[in-house]
């Protein structure tokens, strides 16, 4: 299970402090 | 997606491995500075970025979890790449050839497996021989045609 992030600003951050990149997924609901 | 690429294990391995992830909804009007910043246009809109937000990679387009795996590994890939961290990008690139060799990003792992051996070394000699390898192993692949110069 994927534990996704809704927050820009949380993602850059952790993946400053983890070493990682932001994987980004822009979605539609419908 | 969410019902069936990244449920599976390989997909959700890959993800976690490399990449915080990050979800959104492009209904959502909080959204939209940030589907601005990024010239969001079309779903599933898929990007890599370094932590500073600058995006390394990106594609458009469903894929199934096997094909989905691979994809976003050579994206990691390509991130490090461009990072000039040539030894990670070729350890990814080698690893989608073993694992995912009928992939269909297999073709582009090889073409920048080349160029990450190439960027480190400058062996023109190994990076034409891995370009040589492409094109006996994807004759029809466009990367074979962007081999050609």
């Amino acid at each position: 299970m994927i534990d996704w992030l809704h927050s820009y600003d949380e993602a850059t951050a952790r993946a400053r402090n983890d070493g990682k990149f932001v994987l980004l997924d822009v979605f539609s609901p419908t | 997606m969410d019902a069936v690429t990244y449920p599976q294990n390989a997909v959700g391995e890959a993800i976690a491995a490399h990449c915080v992830p990050l979800q959104i909804d492009n209904s959502q009007a909080s959204a939209e500075p940030l589907l601005q910043k990024y010239r969001h246009i079309w779903t599933p809109d898929i990007r890599i970025l370094e932590a500073g937000g600058n995006e390394l990679y990106r594609w458009n387009g469903y894929l199934p979890p096997f094909e989905f795996a691979p994809q976003l590994l050579v994206a990691v890939a390509h991130a490090h790449l461009r990072l000039k961290q040539f030894d990670a990008a070729g350890e990814i690139y080698e690893d989608v050839l073993k694992r995912f060799p009928t992939s269909l990003v297999a073709p582009e792992a090889f073409y920048f497996l080349g160029v990450s051996r190439y960027r480190k070394t400058h062996e023109a000699n190994e990076l034409l021989r891995n370009w040589h390898e492409l094109e006996k192993t994807f004759p029809s692949s466009e990367w074979t045609v962007k081999q050609n110069f």
